[in-house]
């Protein structure tokens, strides 16, 4: 008899004790789980707040500029160019309409694109006050309509072409006063976490260099545009879109959610100089792969090196939802280290956003990394205090991450491109049309 | 302030403007390919730069009065379609074009001007493992060539492995495609010889079937002596027992084939996968040193039932029914042991040369020593489910096969006279004398 207590009690006792450390942990995951969804609902909130002081300070005329509805759509469209006779004035007739895709599931090669850019939405642009030097009459010939080459979803378009070649909706930030803009700057620094803010006013500041040495098409600062697609909200799915030549934010929030793909970011200069301080533009995405590079062995880099050239982003404008077949090193055979080094470059792209946004991204990031491919191309070293010229990619199941030097018309340790998807959850679909 | 702006709009003036935004003297090409069972598609954004869009221009609008009209639209894109060229398996695939897109002349002179074209071609059946080839030599004086394809979303289709040259105007995808769809085989009259064609194949191309008959036949020639390999048997005996060995497996291996494409068995193909490379490693063991002497025949039926059903599952799924089922295992059956056939007669006069010489020790244990790394190396790769550099050196290997089968004859004739000459007993064994009773 006293045996038998004592066997059960063998079992009883550690079961009990299972039973309570399962519960406390169950317990306290669920009030971190319910703190982060706290702190989520909260930061749509002051998002929201901020939006709308954004808004209250511009007059009607602005606000109209400003505004556009938002329509969650399956997938972005491969903006193509006004179909209006070639070379004639595009008929403003407004938004492209959802341009055909190949493939039935949208996943085929880009069809032919509905009407031009939403040009009927902002004739005649905000006053570009810094018209610069060098910038003669017609530029290049290019107006709203003229070569097309964005990313179209609803009526948010972006490109990695200057914004006279392919304009933003919204309102440009020259063109705002000053209370205004000091409006759109809170707006941005309430949705993006402090580094990220800081990225933005370093890709701005590059572009503002470039225009300062005089270009042929719009550039600087006062032209990055900001568009609100959809109401404030913090139950319904709204959108806000920043950029400029070498930005293009494009950030969903549905609820408590925040997506912030797909975002463009690049430089060039890469490096320059204000306010006798040096900048070198996205340096931590050029610093943090060559060291992940450096902590590759032998063996390991031969399979994240390609053995060829990559001269452009592959999934750029035009290329949403698309997954191509994966190359380089696998992450399953990277150390903790290594691992732990990568997930800080993806953190470059993923934490622009705030913090509430981003941890939740960052998760399912990782949750993914066994499954991630690191690729190179290009030189394995760069010059101190200069970006490289060697191209990289993380692909994962839910992340596309491209980092392309340029090499036009000149030094590609100066100009480069970068791209950051969730094929899966572009423009926040996931949430806003979930299957 | 206006100080500055007349600083900069001097300095502007004096420096040439190094900084462009786009494309300069370049000509980007970048084509995405997406294979469906029966298509592939492709999808090209071509984008002049600033320097070289004249020349681009001028190549389209070819009667020089600056408007891109349809019809000079749609001769250029047949035009670039005419440089590029897609193949399937070593087949030159017709290229239909979909659609064209032309931004205006103007944005082109920009170098912000993008063309899209869209193509497709029909992809003809094949074999399990297929390769594409594409190329691309359109302006290669000024291009940047990209290529990249979409992971299929047929589940069948699964790309095993892509290659480019340095500048991508060469690219080679290589995908295995299951026999879930009727592009594979058209049933009929050429089910039986599609079936044939995969049996020849994928014996040719199974690298881990021709090493397992490879081991296998290595200690054939040769008698057991306790725990070591003795002297030879005569050229008769190694003769009927490489039959029975062959024999054996074949209807081993037919027997679950065809109780596996009747679905009268299924296994899942990793635990088989497994046992296919143990069968390999344990028939190297066998062939250094003996494991189971006298019964090799036995022995390779037993793995023959296990190699059966790894080719049931290149036939799975074939969708047909009835006759056509019988018909195409029939000739997939008789594709497998004709290439069998074929390799046992490119290796077995090497080996009966060679039994009686000092070298075929060497040979036998080379040989075995493969075959027991690679295997080992299969069993760790195909359990723990990761990749390692076998199969590539493998498949590099037996992507020579044929000259060093064609070597190792020479050097064995060769070798093999010049040892065996004065030795009568060897020209007696050639002349199919036994010379020794076991």
């Amino acid at each position: 008899m006293l045996r038998m207590n004592k066997g059960s009690l063998a079992v009883l006792v550690p079961t009990l004790m299972i039973v309570a450390l399962a519960g406390y942990f169950g317990e306290v995951g669920r009030d971190s789980e319910a703190a982060a969804q706290a702190a989520t609902d909260a930061e749509t909130q002051a998002v929201a707040s901020a939006t709308t002081a954004f808004l209250n300070s511009l007059g009607a005329d602005q606000r109209q500029k400003v505004q556009f509805s938002f329509t969650p759509q399956k997938t972005a469209t491969a903006a193509t160019f006004a179909r209006t006779g070639r070379g004639g004035p595009p008929q403003g007739a407004g938004l492209g309409g959802p341009g055909g895709r190949g493939g039935a599931d949208g996943r085929g090669p880009g069809g032919p694109g509905g009407g031009g850019p939403p040009g009927g939405q902002q004739p005649g642009q905000g006053p570009n006050d810094r018209g610069g030097p060098g910038r003669g009459p017609g530029g290049q010939g290019m107006g709203p309509g003229g070569g097309f080459v964005g990313e179209q979803y609803g009526q948010a378009v972006w490109s990695n072409y200057p914004v006279s070649d392919v304009p933003r909706p919204g309102l440009r930030l020259g063109s705002l006063t000053a209370a205004q803009h000091d409006a759109a700057m809170h707006l941005l620094q309430v949705l993006l976490s402090p580094k990220g803010y800081q990225k933005v006013l370093d890709i701005m500041g590059s572009d503002q260099a470039l225009h300062d040495s005089g270009q042929p098409f719009d550039s600087g600062a006062a032209v990055y545009t900001i568009g609100i697609f959809g109401a404030p909200s913090t139950t319904t799915p709204w959108m806000l879109e920043f950029g400029g030549h070498h930005l293009a934010l494009n950030i969903t929030i549905m609820g408590a959610h925040g997506v912030s793909t797909p975002t463009l970011t690049g430089a060039q200069p890469a490096v320059y100089s204000a306010n006798g301080k040096t900048v070198r533009v996205l340096a931590g995405e050029n610093d943090k792969a060559f060291a992940l590079l450096d902590a590759l062995d032998a063996n390991q880099r031969k399979q994240a090196i390609l053995n060829y050239r990559v001269d452009d982003l592959v999934l750029g404008p035009g290329h949403a939802g698309e997954t191509i077949q994966p190359e380089g090193l696998k992450v399953s055979a990277m150390s903790d280290r290594q691992r732990a080094m990568l997930l800080d470059v993806i953190s470059e792209w993923a934490t622009i956003v705030n913090d509430a946004y981003s941890a939740p991204r960052m998760a399912e990031i990782k949750a993914g990394l066994d499954d991630t491919y690191f690729a190179w191309s290009g030189p394995t070293t760069h010059e101190p205090d200069k970006n490289g010229s060697s191209y990289y990619r993380i692909q994962g199941p839910k992340l596309v991450i491209e980092f392309s030097p340029q090499g036009v018309g000149g030094d590609s340790t100066m100009h480069v491109h970068t791209m950051y998807r969730d094929p899966t959850n572009d423009y926040g679909v996931r949430f806003t049309l979930p299957q | 302030m206006k100080k500055l702006f007349l600083i900069g709009a001097t300095i502007a003036l004096l420096l040439p403007v190094k900084a462009f935004a786009h494309r300069l003297d370049e000509y980007l090409e970048a084509t995405i390919l997406s294979i469906d069972s029966g298509h592939v598609d492709g999808s090209m954004r071509l984008v002049p730069g600033v320097a070289v869009a004249s020349a681009v221009i001028s190549k389209i609008d070819s009667n020089g009065d600056g408007i891109l009209s349809d019809s000079e639209q749609q001769a250029y894109a047949e035009r670039v379609l005419q440089d590029v060229s897609l193949s399937a398996d070593g087949q030159i695939l017709p290229l239909h074009l979909v659609s064209s897109d032309f931004p205006p002349i103007e944005a082109m002179k920009g170098g912000v001007g993008e063309i899209h074209l869209n193509f497709t071609a029909d992809l003809p059946g094949g074999g399990a493992n297929r390769r594409l080839i594409f190329e691309n030599h359109h302006q290669s004086n000024i291009a940047v060539y990209l290529v990249n394809s979409l992971v299929p979303l047929d589940k069948n289709i699964q790309i095993t492995a892509q290659s480019r040259n340095d500048n991508q105007s060469l690219y080679q995808l290589d995908f295995t495609q299951g026999a879930g769809v009727g592009h594979i085989f058209r049933p009929s009259v050429s089910g039986f010889a599609g079936a044939f064609h995969l049996g020849l194949r994928h014996i040719a191309e199974g690298t881990d079937h021709l090493l397992f008959l490879i081991a296998l036949l290595l200690p054939a020639p040769l008698l057991a002596c306790g725990s070591r390999w003795g002297p030879c048997a005569t050229v008769r005996r190694s003769l009927l027992q490489i039959l029975r060995i062959v024999t054996a497996f074949t209807l081993g291996h037919s027997f679950t084939l065809a109780l596996a494409a009747f679905g009268i068995v299924s296994l899942p193909s990793r635990p088989v996968e497994v046992l296919i490379a143990v069968s390999i490693f344990v028939s190297a063991i066998h062939a250094i040193r003996p494991l189971f002497p006298g019964r090799e025949a036995a022995i390779a039926a037993f793995f023959g039932l296990i190699h059966g059903l790894a080719f049931a599952s290149a036939l799975r799924d074939l969708g047909f029914s009835g006759w056509y089922r019988l018909v195409s295992l029939f000739g997939f059956n008789l594709g497998i042991e004709t290439m069998q056939l074929i390799v046992v007669a490119a290796i077995l006069p090497s080996l009966l040369l060679l039994t009686r010489t000092p070298a075929y020790s060497i040979l036998r244990t080379g040989g075995a020593l493969f075959a027991g790394l690679a295997s080992a190396g299969w069993i760790i790769e195909r359990t723990a489910d990761v990749h390692s550099v076998v199969d590539m050196v493998v498949s590099g290997a037996a992507h020579y096969a044929i000259w060093i089968a064609g070597g190792l004859f020479l050097a064995s004739l060769g070798y093999g006279l010049l040892y065996n000459v004065p030795n009568a007993n060897y020209r007696k064994a050639i002349d199919f004398f036994p010379t020794r009773q076991a």
